[in-house]
């Protein structure tokens, strides 16, 4: 139990700083090594504080705020790689129904329903980043939503919604090619324009 | 202006909107939608200078024939400033589809 006391951490610590302060009250009585000067001048206490100041802002402010910023922006860009996949589940089943030569009603509204899915993420892409970056994003969301509704126009607004329309022709698909590689590669940019923000 | 009247897509025409024209062999076409539902009391509206509330929710989604046939024809017919004017929509499902049918009505799509 004794022994138990002894060596718990609490008397370490006691008896080590006990001797730390016998050492340093043994060097600056008996050897002055380091002498002090009791005078000082108003700017030298102005620096102490601004170097402080400047020691205890770096880590706990600037650091923090630099590093809040980055988690920002690395979600930021992990919900529009979520866009990208609503995206890419678009193409893919058009391209599987061009591949196919075939598209019938069910397929439509599938196509109408995924549409919807991604509508939705675009929209929680734009509420997030209208938290964060309101000023810097409104244009960026203004031209991704005009791109976006080309691009949902070119595919549900014509005869592809048709019941007479049965089979994507190339005429089609070499059209949506575009209007679909214009929205994805704005979608991508848009990652790289978010870490300049 | 006070809102008066209400138009619940889902419920009062359909939850599964189709096609622009009756002619392109969906039942639920933009066309039907202008004649039957929303002219009528977009007309009403005006009329009597009141707010006519659009509730979106509900339905699958909203192709852009239907909405081409049926707003963005309304906004040809009778201007783009009048039509939203008249009109407010309401989507707590998905608010992108107000922002979407908005942009019909600025832009509309001659056909």
């Amino acid at each position: 139990m004794m022994r138990k006391i002894f060596w718990s951490s609490h008397t370490v610590v006691g008896l080590f700083t006990i001797c730390f302060g016998l050492i340093i009250g043994f060097l600056v009585n008996d050897f002055p090594l380091i002498q002090f000067d009791n005078k000082m001048k108003l700017y030298e206490i102005l620096n102490l504080f601004l170097t402080i100041s400047i020691a205890i802002i770096i880590p706990f402010v600037i650091k923090k705020t630099i590093d809040d910023n980055r988690a920002i922006k690395s979600f930021l860009s992990d919900e529009i790689k979520e866009t990208l996949k609503e995206l890419k589940a678009i193409n893919d089943f058009i391209k599987s129904c061009y591949h196919n030569s075939t598209i019938t009603r069910g397929d439509k509204d599938s196509i109408i329903r995924k549409f919807n899915e991604l509508e939705i993420q675009i929209n929680a892409l734009n509420q997030q980043l209208e938290i964060s970056f309101k000023s810097e994003s409104s244009n960026l969301l203004k031209e991704l939503k005009e791109i976006y509704f080309i691009y949902d126009r070119y595919v549900t607004g014509d005869e592809l919604m048709c019941d007479s329309y049965q089979k994507l022709d190339d005429s089609f698909y070499r059209d949506y090619k575009t209007h679909y590689n214009k929205l994805h590669l704005h979608l991508k940019k848009l990652i790289h324009k978010i870490h300049n923000f | 202006m006070e809102i008066k009247d209400t138009i619940v897509v889902a419920k009062d025409f359909t939850p599964t909107p189709g096609a622009r024209y009756d002619s392109d062999g969906t039942k639920f076409s933009g066309e039907t939608f202008l004649k039957s539902v929303l002219e009528p009391k977009f007309t009403k509206a005006v009329e009597n200078n009141y707010l006519l509330k659009i509730v979106l929710d509900g339905v699958m989604g909203y192709p852009s024939s239907f909405v081409s046939g049926s707003f963005g024809k309304l906004s040809l017919e009778k201007t783009a400033d009048k039509v939203l004017k008249h009109i407010v929509f309401e989507s707590d499902d998905n608010p992108m589809r107000k922002e979407k049918i908005i942009f019909e009505i600025r832009h509309p799509k001659k056909k």
